[in-house]
């Protein structure tokens, strides 16, 4: 190790006493500084800490963000997310390590350049296959565009490197304008360009005079169309997606003109220069205007309603001032000043609200028991480890609206007088957790939550804890012990949370959402969030609509309305003239709703009863181009590798489960395998130690149920859906116009490919990539 | 509260607060199985062997590390309760790679525990068996060493001993029990199996007429041991036989491979057998020095050393104690004597 790595870890370690509490973000900011953990740096942490030599390599070997080899200089990320996989992120993944030459079990190219990793979600569904490079996000990224893409960003990177690139406009003062442009800046809309285009804009403003202000926005949920742009004028709101930089001019001039007699004659020489010099009308390509309305609320899709992500496309994610001023902070005022902690747990309980995290247990009743606890010190915890894949929600509602939940976590905290809070936040959402970070520290500047209160109130002190990975962590009891610094097995309940939590405190743990929803219950009254939805579901459910859809993203929706709304009035229906076959809801704890049920309503009871759940809310439209079994296998695959091996049901069972799902997918199923699945899936729900256990046979009974023929098929040797690679083909019909692309870009070179003449698949070295028919021009490669 | 009034089987009973269903069960005679709990350790609810149900959710608990709560019912007998212990067993055994009885002994006509006559040889005690004199030796067919480079000459060493001077009474394979196989060999795995074995080759052709006690105890030392060594006291084969598990239900092409890892001269290691329980973990962080670690997750969790140490370091300390409390094959008392002499040296390439 070179003395200045040295050094940067002994500052880090002299920062914080090195305890349990503080073990994984300590590994956790030295592997930030040498791009991995070794032996060297651990003997360091050993000789400043009395943590054992087994708690280290335990944490080392259970939480996959920790990397004892070293990484190569860039890291390349797969997310192998639901909507990622489904759109052949597996392929893309494949043909990266191809690329780029890594050896089989390497993760490393042999110079050291690139690491590739398959990582849980990135929380772009919209966009899958997504694949991220260091900080840039790649959308949409088939195997086949893989060479391209990677070009692209060594471009990037020479660019970088002889310091061409444009520096970012930094926030300043502007002038008062009349017209705002409201740009979201989430994840998915700068994988999709926003930065980019928030330069620009800004850019033009400056450089044209416009009478204009660029505010960074909370997220409208529109992926699809993602950079999404709001432009408010004189009382009206036009809503513009998918805008491009090069669009940015003539959308700006349609609303607005140059504010002096210089800017006016710029713009019309250097469009009498663009006309002349590219002999083409100034105008480039209109951008897409998508709604406009005089209320801001009027350019959501209709049928959403928004309580937890009020205001989206807005509010600044990071304005205090705006937050408070469109009513935040008065329900902690409230709570504060007025209200007794019962008084306010039965708004809560009247209000009818149930956890957002996946079982939908009672809200009311948590933070009674939480409030019923022997008197002490007590903890709040927001659940923010959402690691389903094909979820978003709580990335969205971290990264736009963190004072919302900061105001939820502080009611909950004066409500059972906890003085200590907690985020635990997936270090995948880097976003998230650097707007948290700036959030609390905002909060604290104005004595809100912890600071210093200006009438000496009792101090509400919140952290955020990155979490290093391990799906299993969103286990309440788990991620307790990710936070006092061991392997997140699940605790055995009873205890509860709420009796004996982190540190053996009694604590209050709730999802991301959930707090976000009690402001305006208490700010409004519970009225109005009981009069929405079904007997036992109230309020709104935000959910991440992804998969075969037209018009996916983030939406918020009250309870009671069907799968069937949601997905053809709000998602816009099929985008290639399929049938619909299947709802995945609820990711891998969940299950498929087949089209059939798809009036079911979104209810916890009622999607239970369908074999899903309301799980965090991720739902994956599938059509009949998509195989049910395929994605039972996934899911399954899913738990296993997540399963942290503690129980004997769920260690051995979802291998086993997996087994039969293999061999069904490959053509060896035979039909008492789908008893022995019955069997595993009964006995691991009933008998597995942790709700990851208890729900991972969810996938493949809930498609036994409904899709049994589909089941039947492929044990036949047909798989319905033409995707399950063991028991498809590919072969080039005379369509083929030979033109030598499929074979020049087939990885597995089992394409003959003589110039001009039909081309030929072997199929015994054919993998089934998909790559040949994704760059065939003719469509000439079919799948039978 | 300190007292919980709970049904156990329909009878109203009292815990103490901090009290597992399994201790108020155990106080109130129920019997209920176990294989990862110990009195002395901390529940660690692995094994999933004692579960009980609880009526009111349907749900299987393990009794071990579960309080009671206040009203609750639970029935630790009944048909859904034993068929769930007995594919909590079942599933244990597919993934469980190891032999109860060894190959050699199950084939053999009059039922002789080979391992362990053979064990008294490589102690110096001469063996005369006289059921063997007739006996065509389907033992040295299935001797698994064929695999590798021969047999063990086992009907030589059944016989070698003199009239009158090996008269003690063999020990014998107990018949009906449960016995767990291994089946088929991966790749790497005999050569997992021969780890303190004696490397040396097969006797010549026509060595074997009668051994000298100096060649038995060479050529008995070539024995792998495949047999088990905890077999009279393995809890996961007690609780086979209760249960009359299947071991074939549950298993498949993935399981953990057989390893012999070094664990020092006083004990052997057998992953292939571990049930995850922990308690050797619990064991020895509460020793003094460096303790073991659980590595890894999901069917690749298993007990390891912690970065610079070895297991045979931290176990060598609490050699007696880990291997009583290990409750099935995985860490048992090494009793073979190491392979250290000259006589054992691997095959010379000159000799061929």
């Amino acid at each position: 190790m070179n003395p200045h790595d040295r050094r940067a870890i002994e500052r880090i370690l002299a920062e914080e006493e090195v305890g349990s509490a503080s073990l994984i973000p300590t590994l956790l900011a030295i592997q930030e500084q040498l791009g991995h953990l070794p032996p060297e740096a651990l003997r360091l942490v050993r000789a400043h800490s009395d943590v054992s030599d087994a708690r280290l390599a335990e944490l080392l070997s259970f939480y996959p963000r920790f990397r004892t080899r070293p990484a190569g200089r860039h890291r390349v990320q797969v997310c192998t997310g639901t909507a990622c996989y489904v759109q052949g992120a597996a392929d893309t993944l494949a043909e990266l390590r191809h690329q780029l030459g890594i050896a089989e079990g390497e993760d490393t190219d042999p110079r050291g350049m690139f690491t590739v990793e398959a990582v849980a979600c990135l929380g772009c569904c919209m966009l899958a296959p997504v694949v991220r490079i260091d900080e840039r996000t790649y959308g949409q990224l088939s195997a086949a565009r893989v060479p391209e893409v990677l070009d692209d960003f060594q471009a990037t990177v020479k660019r970088r490197a002889t310091g061409a690139t444009a520096k970012r406009e930094g926030r300043r003062a502007e002038s008062p304008a009349s017209a705002e442009l409201r740009l979201c800046v989430c994840t998915s809309c700068s994988s999709a360009g926003a930065d980019a285009l928030d330069a620009e804009l800004r850019r033009l403003i400056r450089t044209l005079a416009l009478p204009a202000t660029v505010r960074n926005v909370g997220c409208t949920g529109l992926s699809t169309e993602a950079p999404v742009v709001d432009l408010v004028h004189r009382g009206r709101s036009v809503r513009y997606g998918r805008l491009t930089p090069q669009q940015a001019k003539s959308m700006l001039l349609a609303h607005l003109s140059p504010g002096s007699a210089g800017a006016r004659a710029t713009v019309l020489v250097s469009g009498m220069l663009e006309r002349a010099l590219s002999g083409e009308p100034a105008t480039p390509p209109s951008a897409r205007r998508l709604a406009e309305g005089s209320d801001p609320r009027d350019l959501d899709r209709p049928g959403q309603l928004r309580m937890s992500t009020r205001h989206a496309g807005q509010l600044d994610p990071l304005d205090l001032d705006a937050y408070i001023a469109s009513g935040g902070f008065q329900a902690l005022q409230r709570a504060t000043d007025r209200s007794s902690a019962s008084e306010i747990i039965e708004l809560i309980a009247r209000a009818g609200l149930r956890g957002r995290g996946g079982a939908g247990y009672d809200t009311a009743t948590k933070w009674r028991n939480a409030l019923a606890a022997p008197p002490g010190p007590r903890v709040v915890i927001c659940n923010g480890d959402e690691g389903e894949p094909g979820a978003f929600m709580d990335r969205m509602i971290l990264e736009s609206f963190p004072f919302r939940v900061l105001e939820g976590m502080a009611i909950a905290a004066v409500t059972i007088g906890a003085d200590e809070g907690h985020i635990y936040v997936r270090g995948e959402y880097r976003q998230a957790i650097e707007r948290l970070r700036r959030a609390v520290a905002l909060c604290a500047e104005r004595g809100l939550i912890g600071g210093h209160p200006p009438d000496g109130a009792p101090r509400f002190e919140v952290r955020i804890f990155e979490g290093a990975g391990a799906f299993v962590c969103g286990e309440e009891t788990a991620m307790l012990e990710a936070m006092e610094g061991r392997r997140g097995t699940p605790r055995i309940r009873p205890p509860y949370p709420t009796e004996r939590g982190l540190r053996g405190l009694p604590t209050l743990v709730n999802n991301v959402e959930t707090f976000a929803l009690v402001p305006g219950i208490i700010a409004e009254g519970p009225q109005g969030f009981a009069a929405l939805g079904t007997a036992a579901s109230k309020g709104t459910k935000t959910f991440a609509l992804a998969g075969r859809i037209a018009r996916g993203g983030l939406v918020e929706v009250p309870m009671g309305i069907t799968l069937r709304q949601v997905v053809e009035e709000i998602g816009g229906g099929n985008p290639r003239d399929r049938t619909l076959t299947a709802i995945q809801v609820g990711g891998p704890s969940g299950g498929c709703v087949p089209a059939s049920m798809v009036d079911t309503p979104v209810d916890f009871e009622a999607l239970q009863a369908a074999g899903a759940i309301m799980g965090s809310g991720g739902m994956i439209v599938l059509d009949d181009g998509d195989c049910v079994v395929d994605l039972a296998r996934y899911y399954t695959a899913f738990a296993r590798q997540e399963s942290c091996g503690r129980c004997s049901a769920c260690r051995i069972g979802t291998v086993r489960m997996l087994e039969i799902l293999d061999d069904i997918c490959e053509g060896r199923g035979r039909e008492e395998q789908l008893q022995q699945l019955e069997d595993l899936g009964a006995h691991l729900a009933s008998a597995s130690r942790c709700g990851l256990g208890r729900t991972a046979p969810n996938s493949a009974l809930s498609t036994l149920r409904h899709f049994r023929e589909s089941y039947l098929a492929h044990i036949a040797g047909r798989c319905p859906a033409g995707r399950c690679k063991g028991l498809i083909r590919y072969r080039i019909s005379e369509r083929c116009i030979g033109c030598t692309r499929c074979a020049q870009r087939c990885p597995a070179q089992a394409i003959e490919g003589r110039p001009h003449h039909a081309h030929r698949i072997d199929e015994d070295a054919c993998t089934r990539c998909d790559i040949c028919r994704q760059a065939c021009p003719a469509e000439a490669v079919e799948v039978s | 509260m300190s007292q919980i009034v709970f049904q156990l089987d329909g009878a109203q009973v009292t815990a103490q607060a901090g009290e597992s269903i399994l201790v108020v069960a155990r106080r109130e005679g129920v019997e209920i199985p176990t294989l990862c709990h110990h009195d002395d350790h901390s529940p660690a609810g692995a094994c999933l062997v004692c579960l009980v149900l609880d009526r009111d959710s349907g749900r299987m608990l393990p009794s071990c590390a579960t309080p009671p709560m206040e009203g609750q019912r639970i029935e630790t007998t009944g048909p859904a309760v034993l068929a769930a212990r007995r594919r909590s067993v079942e599933l244990l055994l597919g993934d469980h790679a190891g032999d109860c009885e060894a190959p050699c002994s199950r084939v053999c006509p009059e039922g002789l525990d080979i391992p362990r006559a053979i064990q008294s040889i490589q102690a110096g005690a001469p063996v005369l068996s006289q059921p063997c004199l007739d006996c065509a030796a389907p033992c040295e067919r299935a001797c698994r060493r064929r695999l590798h480079d021969g047999p063990v000459a086992i009907r030589p060493l059944m016989l070698h001993g003199r009239p009158g001077e090996a008269e003690a009474e063999l020990p014998r394979v107990r018949k009906g029990r449960f016995d767990s196989r291994i089946g088929a060999l991966r790749e790497g795995e005999i050569e997992a199996m021969l780890r303190g074995a004696s490397p040396a080759p097969p006797m010549a052709r026509g060595q074997e007429g009668r051994l000298d006690p100096h060649d038995a105890t060479r050529e008995a030392r070539r024995c792998m041991r495949c047999d088990c060594r905890e077999k009279d006291a393995c809890r996961l084969r007690a609780a086979a036989d209760d249960s009359a598990a299947d071991p074939r239900r549950f298993g498949g092409p993935i399981r953990t491979p057989i390893t012999r890892p070094d664990a020092g001269a006083r004990l052997a290691y057998e992953p292939a057998k571990c049930i995850r329980c922990g308690l050797c973990v619990q064991l020895t962080a509460t020793a003094e020095g460096p303790g073991l670690a659980l590595l890894g997750r999901g069917l690749e969790l298993a007990i390891g050393a912690p970065l610079d140490t070895t297991l045979a370091a931290i176990l060598d300390p609490v050699a007696e104690a880990c291997a009583a409390l290990c409750p099935t094959g995985a860490i048992t008392r090494e009793d073979r004597r190491a392979p250290d002499t000259m006589d054992d040296r691997p095959p010379d390439p000159s000799d061929r």
